[in-house]
Order: C-alpha cells, then structure tokens, then sequence
C-alpha cells in the first residue's frame, strides 16, 4: 500500500462513536506561526514603495479588490517620488476590517445600492439572470472591506472548492442549491462558527445528498473529500450500512433527502471507530483529527500553487500547528503570510485579475456585469468565466487546483480582461481623473460629490504630469510597477504618430483630451504582457 | 474554404507552427511526473500513422448499454428490480435485449448496426485486477496516464508526443513541422499532464479547443496590434521561463488566431460532410450524413472533423464533466438516454470517418470510448449504481492500423458476483474470459504508433512491475446470445 494510513489515527479504536465536535469560535487575531508567519508591520515598510504597493495589491486582489495608485501614495510630490499615505499601518488596517462586521444600516444601504429598492424609487446598480451565483459577487465588489465582504470572499472560495461546491451541472442539483450552498456558509462564517461545525452540518444537507446520491457514494465521499483518504474500499461499505436508512428519491420526487425510516442498528467499524448510525459517521468525519489538515492543504494547494510540493507541506505544517478552528483562521493565516505576500509568484484567478484591477483603476462597472461574469449575458459576457474553464460553483468536484491556463482557457481569460476592462475607457477614464466628471446634479448622492471631488483631484494631478510620469501612473495602476524606459520610448512613439502628444516649450506633452486615448494603448500594451497574469514575489 | 483547399493551407502554415499549450491538472500536494522508460522504447514507425480520438466518460459508466448478457442473474439478487423489459429480448414483447446482448434502447441498436457494418467491436471485460480501486480520482488518472504510478506519470497523451519525439527521426514527415498533433476539446486533461523534467517542445504540447471552433484567439480594437506585439516581444526575455504558462498561451493565440476560422468554416460547412449509401438512417436531404441533435455531437463531430481535415492531429481528446456519468441515483432513465445519444452521435461519427474522401483514405482513424471504472450491478435503493470495476471499451474504425478480423466483434464473458440483495454486486470476467487492465488501453495505443513494447511504459514497480501489453485484437468474438 503507497499510502500509509494515518497510525496515530488508527491506534485510537474505541468501542461506540465518541467523537466530539469542537465549537469553538474564531480566535481573534490568529495569526500562524514558524514557516506560515504573517508579514510584520516593520517588513512591509522596509519594502521600496512600489514594493509596498505591489503587496497591497498582491493582499487585496486575491480578496479581489485593489487599491487605486492616487489613494495608496500622496502624489503631491509627483510620481517621481512616491510617498505611502499609510506606512506601515497598512496590513494591520486591513486585517481589522475583515475582522470588523459591518453595522446593519451600512449593510442595508450597500444591499440597496446593489439591487436597489423599488417602493424608495431607488434604481439597482446591477442587473441579475442567476442571482444566487451573482450576487455574491456584487457584493464582494461594493462592500467595504470588512467582515462581511471576507465572509462572502471565503464563502465564495469554499463553494468553488471540492469541499463544498453545489455541483450544479449534475442533473440532481439545481440552482437553488448553489443558494443554499452559499447562504448557509455565509450564515455559518457570520456566526463564527467553527471548520468542524461547518463541515458536519453541511455533510446533512440535502445539498450534499444531491451531490453525492447514494450511502456509498457518499461516505466513499466525504472520507476523500474531508479526510483526504483515498482506497478506503474496507469502510466504505460499512460506512454506507450506517447511512443506509437515507436515500434520494427521483426526479419526479423533486430528489428529496428521505429516511426509510428504518436506521441501521448493527455498529460498523469505520476508520477505526465503531458507528451505528448516519449521524455518529458524520459526526466521526467532522471530528476526525484529518480534517484540519486537509481543508488546509485543499486551500494552500491553490494560493500557494506556484511553491514546490516541499514548500507547501511545510506551510500546511505551520498553520495546522498553529492550531485554527474557523475556515477565517485559515484564510488569513494564508492570505497575510510572509510567505505568500513576498514569496509566492503564481498564475491569478480571473476573479483576482479582473476585480483587482477594476478597484485600482476605479473601472466603473455596466449594469450587467456580473450577468456576463457568470451567466454569459449582456455587454459583459466576453468575460464569462466557465469559457475559461473556470465556472461559479457548477463542478461537481469544484474547480481544478490551478488557474486554468490551457490554450483555450487562456485565451478567453486574456480576451475577457482585455476587452471588457483594460481597452473599454469610457469605464476607467473619469475613476483616474483623465477626463474631467460633469458637475453633479442638485440632487446627487453623497456618493456621487464625493466622486466628483475626486475627479478634480485627480484630474488636475493628471494634467500636469509629463509624459514619462503618465505613463508610471498608468502602469503602477494597471501593472503594478513603473513601465522601462524600453516601453516608455516605444509608447510615446507610438503615441506621437497618433498625435496624442505635442511638444510644448521644448517639453513633450499629453494633448488635451487625448489623455484616454494614450491610456488605452498602454493597457492595451499591458494586456500583452504574460506577467500581467500573474500575482509576482518581491524577494 | 474548402477542404483541399484549407488541408493545403494547414500544411503550408505547418512548417513555421508551433503550438504550445501547458496543462495544469495537478492533484493535491504531489511530487509530478517521472519520465517512463522512453530509453527502452522499441520503435517501429508504423505503416499508416494513426489518429486516435480518446472519448473519456467521466464519472464511470455502467457496462450495462454494452452487456445484458447476466440481466436476468443481476435481476433476482438485486436489491431493486429492473424493468421488466431489460429480461426480455427484443423480439419478445418490447424487450430490450439485442442479439448480441445489448441493451437496445441504451444505444444498443446503434451498436448492433455498427458491429454488423465492422465499425466498431466491444470489449467487455476491462477489469482492474491491480491496485484495484473504486475511488474516482486514481481511476481516471490510471486510465488517462496508463500507468498505476499515478502520482508520478504525465499523461498518456504526453508519453505519446514523448515516444514520437524520441524516435522523429524514423517518422515521415518531422514532427515539429506537424499542425495541431495534440488536441483536447475538454480543456486541461490529464491525459496531458506534463512531465517537468522532461519538458516536451512547445508544438508538441497539447492544445485546446473549443468545440464550435469559437475563435477567442482573435482581438478586437486592435489598431496598434503589430506594433504592441513588437514591443512585447522586445520586452518578454525570460518570460518563457518566469510566466511560463500565460506566455505559451500568448505564443498559442498568435498562431491560432488565423487557423481556427479554417476549421470552423471546415465544421459549419454541411456540404463537406460525406453522402451515405441509398436509405442509411442517418442520411438527410440529398443522402447526406446528418449528425443527430444531441449534447454529444458538438464536441465528437467537432473531434472527427478536426481528425478528418488535418492528418496531423494524432491524439485527440473529448471528455465532459465529472457528474456525467455518476449514476449513483435514478440510473435508469437517465443512463439509457445518454446511451442512446452517445452512440446515436457515434454512429454517425464512424459513418462521417468511412465516408469522408480524403486522399490516402481514412482508415486510420479509431474513436475509443471508455471511463474511470464500471458500476456495480446491484440497483440501489436510490435506483442508482455505485462505482464498481468491470467496463466495456468500445472501440471504433482504424481497419488499416488494426490487425485483420479486429472489428465487428464482441470479446470477453462476464459473471455476477456478490451478496444477494446487498449493495456489492458487480459483474466479473469469467475464467475462462480473456481479460485485460484498464492501462492496458494506453499501451494499445502506443502499439498502434509503433511502440513493440508497451509494458515499458506501463509499468509500476510495485503493482505492475512487467506493464501492460496491448489488447489482443485477433481473439475471436463471443457468438450472439440470440441467433
């Protein structure tokens, strides 16, 4: 046998299931120790700014968010000298927002800004076809960062991964189980409520028995998935005697999780331990000391995918040593690593890509984005994910470990983010102050003045920026770092036959009005560039 | 563009093409690929070069469709029955038994006309006898790897282009001069998972396409394209080596964006599909092949218009989500449906393979349609089938690559085995049965390449240390059930 089975584990047969469920909450302020150690305060400012703001990014696009270049640096100074507002406070602010639940009146007017209210005469700012797999989205991407939006974000992960997607391409499962999938996650991560609690009530779901349809198929299943255990061909069949009072009744029957009402009454002897009922088997899975671990490894496996296999066992080692309960711990002990924020370098999502560039660039979304993102309809549908062969919640085993990056899948992932966001200008041209915003209306929201004061801002920053230094703002925004002097050269050359520049007093300018015109062949340039695709490593 | 015209386009872009793509299929923390034996390798380059197109069924299908010859045994000891008709041949009161032991209206006519026409034959006897498992994902790595050392084989797909670029030498045309050699309308597959130590040239690496032949390779508002792409170019030294995945994907697009219009005009062009003989089923207006409507026949009709028009696409590979055929619950209705539609789709596939006019013929062409592993046989009391061992390969065309006498045949015997009325019950071969593994399958067709000893790219020190050689394709065929 290759795999050797955990001995630790199998020593422990009892007589009877007494498998407890720890339930405690989130420890506040987890952070993993030894290999996994999160990024210090003092590190992150010894970093050269721009490398200060290529790991704010790197933290923020993987939550698919970002940063904009005018608001992580005081610009006052040009972008020649590039000054972080913030220091070294950075990671700690962000660490205590996603810690932070939103108030419910805040929640309640963002939820209202997203799919607006009729009886108010307030419009939606999005348009939905498949709601229950969108608007997880809309809301990740209005939310300020806080608890709630990190909730959505691991929820979002979770129901994406083999541990707990809805399958919804199997004929048994439907789109209200990607809902209920989704919602109770995000219940269960609101109310802190612990990896084992989670995993153990998912497992009686009838969203779990309309994926795995079966007692065999799905004790053989939750063994793997959860446990990591793979040829378990001895207990699978007693496993499945303990569940084999359930069943999923047909089509017709509307695939209902029911019980004969006659349980099993014989205990079987499962892992090691003895289980009588469908319930002591879950409850065993749920407890089992395997769990931990493998729902770290399923998650190091994708953040870290650009780390050797050594690299990775060691950071699953850290952080199941430091000892998480809740999906949160995790997360964060991942996402705020050192090894992660300065050492990884690894193909993003195009959720990571898109989103975190729409943030930077203050890309002002169509009604119908997330229609397009998930759905395949409307103006945003060049960015549908499943034709990269990276869909919302449909696998039944969730999606593949790495970002797909086949010739298809890429090619559409580059087209999606080429055309619906980095060359589309009439989104991103008034959110970097290139053109100048209309005055607001008398009545205009807050929100909306404050935008427009931005603008100014901005739009007068930008004014008076030469060309060497437009082209850094632009590049730092959409790529992270200053362009070469290679690209500088070639840009401008290009931008001079197209008389997007003149000289004025002996100096080489931006002709007015022609500032969005420069900046889509630079992102347009960017698209091109295979590190684009990519979240990079500092040392 | 007509086929002449766009096969002859295709060889002109040949000499300048390289194709990469980089498939990233990786399992969980796993140490990748060891090279096989490519060193041991004999080579002969084979007398008509193959094009195999490797339909994977993902999920592990029932052998039912192709095997009903122990019904009547699986019947009275399962735990649920089956209906009535499945008892019953086929000329007996709507019954559902053919001939040959078919399930009729699981695709078992299609498969009766195509046995009787020498397009395909079955082999119902896969049999996982090694390292047996019922777990999905060593299954399907063991079946799309060859090889039981899953956690250390590339894929099947890979091996091959390895052994080929091995032994180009011995190759009629070069191998880096071939158009699109490597193929998969499934995306990432793990019959393509690479091997990092023994990095293939990029042309040789798979790639992917959608099965419309979509052209997402194109750009639009791409008025300053030629000289962004100049910069880029001046501007990406060591990416091939830093972002190695996205900057083959850009190489990919640059060279496919032209290329696949031709195919796509190649697959919406009805006219280029073959006139069949006077009152054949599936000839439509003008006695022309009409594909059947089913959620099959885009990506096989898209695979075999590929193998047709381009000689040099030589491993091709279609599969579909996992859930597809995971019968675990009301298997009947659901399972007998998507029978009939996979080989409803194949039938007419096989009929576009033997009729296409292509110079020099097409007979090299097979389709092989297997999956991780059968299902048991017992019905379940959510009506459904769990995973069990024994399947069918159903394998079709290729008479000029196969020995004489290897189509138009059924081979291997079946038992039941298992408690009565508890869930284990499967079928088995019977003694007497000539049985082989399901990596037995890879080495059939790295044989059909010209590799005389396929064990050596088998084998696994511990489970199968001597490998798997190819299926014996001159047994002779079991006599119908029914005369």
């Amino acid at each position: 046998m290759k795999k050797l089975l955990p001995l630790i584990f199998l020593a422990a047969v009892t007589a009877g299931c007494d498998v407890k469920i720890p339930s405690e909450g989130a420890q506040a302020g987890f952070s993993a120790v030894g290999y996994a150690a999160p990024l210090s305060a003092g590190e992150f400012s010894s970093l050269a700014p721009e490398q200060q703001y290529r790991v704010a990014n790197k933290l923020l696009g993987t939550l698919y968010r970002g940063v904009p270049v005018a608001d992580f640096f005081d610009l006052s100074r040009g972008m020649k000298q590039l000054v972080p507002k913030e220091g070294g406070g950075f990671l700690a602010s962000v660490e205590a927002a996603l810690s932070t639940p939103l108030d419910s009146e805040t929640r309640n007017h963002f939820d209202t800004l997203i799919s607006g209210d009729e009886a108010a005469g307030i419009e939606a700012r999005f348009s939905f076809r498949q709601r229950p797999k969108e608007l997880p989205l809309a809301r990740m991407f209005e939310y300020p960062l806080s608890k709630d939006m990190f909730d959505h974000w691991i929820a979002w992960h979770l129901a994406n991964t083999i541990l707990f997607s809805p399958a919804e391409e199997i004929d048994s499962a439907n789109i209200n189980d990607v809902q209920k999938v989704y919602t109770k996650l995000v219940a269960d991560l609101r109310n802190n409520k612990s990896i084992r609690q989670i995993i153990a009530r998912h497992q009686r779901s009838q969203e779990n028995w309309r994926r795995f349809r079966s007692p065999e198929d799905n004790t053989r299943e939750m063994i793997e998935i959860y446990l990591g255990l793979f040829d378990r061909d001895e207990d699978v069949p007693r496993a499945s005697i303990a569940c084999k009072d359930l069943y999923l009744s047909d089509e017709d029957q509307g695939y209902e999780l029911l019980s004969t009402g006659s349980p099993n009454t014989e205990p079987q002897l499962v892992l090691g331990h003895y289980v009588t009922t469908c319930d002591d088997f879950y409850d065993l899975i749920a407890g089992h000391p395997l769990v931990i671990g493998r729902v770290t490894t399923v998650l190091v496996e994708y953040f870290f995918a650009g780390r050797s296999n050594a690299d990775r066992l060691r950071i699953v080692e850290s952080i199941t040593a430091s000892n998480p309960v809740t999906f949160e711990d995790i997360f964060k002990g991942i996402i705020f690593s050192r090894q992660y924020l300065l050492s990884t370098e690894r193909p993003r999502s195009f959720e990571e890509s898109f989103f975190g560039a729409a943030h930077r660039l203050e890309w002002d979304p169509p009604r119908d984005l997330f229609q397009g993102v998930v759905s395949n309809r409307g103006s945003a549908s060049r960015a549908y994910m499943a034709e990269m062969n990276w869909p919302t919640m449909t696998l039944k085993l969730g999606r593949l470990f790495g970002i797909p990056m086949d010739s298809l899948s890429f090619a559409n992932y580059h087209k999606g983010y080429r055309e619906v966001l980095l060359i589309n200008r009439d989104r991103w041209r008034r959110g970097l102050g290139l053109i100048p915003a209309g005055e607001p209306a008398e009545d205009a929201t807050a929100e909306e003045r404050h935008r427009y004061e931005i603008n100014r801002e901005r739009y007068a920053m930008v004014e008076q920026m030469g060309v060497n230094d437009f082209i850094d703002y632009l590049f730092l925004g959409a790529e992270l770092r200053r362009a070469t002097g290679v690209e500088k050269s070639a840009l401008t050359t290009i931008a001079r036959d197209e008389n997007y520049v003149r000289t004025r007093s002996g100096k080489l300018v931006i002709r007015e009005g022609y500032h969005d015109d420069f900046a889509r062949l630079v992102f347009d340039y960017i698209s091109r560039l295979p590190e684009s695709y990519y979240f990079k490593a500092i040392d | 563009m007509k086929r002449r015209a766009f096969i002859k386009s295709l060889g002109a872009l040949g000499a300048t093409l390289t194709l990469p793509s980089l498939f990233s299929s990786e399992p969980l923390i796993r140490r990748v690929a060891a090279a096989p034996a490519l060193d041991e390798v004999h080579f002969v380059p084979p007398r008509v070069m193959p094009q195999v197109i490797n339909v994977f069924l993902y999920g592990g299908p029932s052998e039912l469709a192709g095997n009903l010859t122990n019904i009547e045994d699986i019947n009275a000891n399962s735990q649920n029955p089956y209906p009535g008709s499945m008892l019953r041949p086929t000329g007996d009161n709507s019954g559902r038994i053919t001939r040959n032991g078919l399930w009729s209206n699981a695709g078992g006519e299609a498969m009766e006309e195509m046995l009787a026409a020498g397009d395909m034959s079955i082999y119902r006897t896969v049999y996982r006898r090694k390292n047996n498992t019922r777990a999905h994902r060593p299954s399907i790595f063991s079946c799309l790897t060859g090889s039981l050392d899953i956690d250390h084989s590339p894929g099947m797909g890979t091996t091959l282009a390895a052994v080929l670029y091995k032994n180009q030498a011995a190759l009629g045309k070069p191998l880096d001069q071939m158009v699109l050699p490597f193929v998969s309308f499934e995306g990432a597959s793990t019959a393509f998972i690479s091997d990092p130590d023994n990095p293939l040239p990029l042309g040789l690496r798979s790639i992917s396409l959608d099965q419309k032949f979509d052209n997402p390779y194109s750009r639009n508002g791409n008025q300053f394209g030629a000289a962004l792409e100049s910069l880029v170019r001046q501007m990406s030294t060591g990416a091939d080596k830093r972002y190695p995945k996205a900057f083959a994907g850009f190489k990919t697009r640059r060279e496919l964006e032209g290329l696949i219009d031709g195919f796509a005009n190649e697959l919406r062009d009805d006219s280029s599909l073959p006139v069949l003989p006077e009152g054949d089923v599936d000839a439509g207006d003008g006695g022309r092949l009409v594909y059947p409507n089913t959620r099959y026949t885009d990506r096989i009709k898209a695979a075999v218009t590929l193998a047709i028009a381009n000689p040099d696409s030589l491993f091709i590979t279609v599969g579909g989500g996992l859930g597809g055929w995971d019968d675990h619950n009301s298997a009947i209705d659901e399972y007998t449906r998507r029978m009939q539609d996979l080989m409803a789709t194949l039938r007419a596939a096989t009929k576009h393979i033997k009729y296409a006019n292509r110079p020099g013929g097409t007979g090299n062409i097979i389709i092989n349609v297997f999956g991780d592993f059968g299902r048991n046989v017992n019905l379940n009391n959510s009506m459904g089938w769990d995973h069990g061992n024994n399947q069918n390969l159903y394998t079709f065309g290729g008479a000029d690559v196969r020995p004489p006498n290897a189509l138009g045949k059924i081979v291997g015997k079946t038992e039941r085995f298992g408690s009565s009325k508890q869930n284990r019950q499967f079928t088995r071969p019977t003694d007497d049965s000539y049985e082989f593994e399901p990596t037995a399958i890879a080495a059939t067709v790295y044989s059909w390449f010209g590799v005389q000893n396929p064990e050596v790219l088998t084998r696994d020190q511990e489970f199968a240390p001597d490998g798997e050689k190819a299926i014996d394709e001159t047994l002779p065929g079991e006599p119908p059930l029914f005369s």
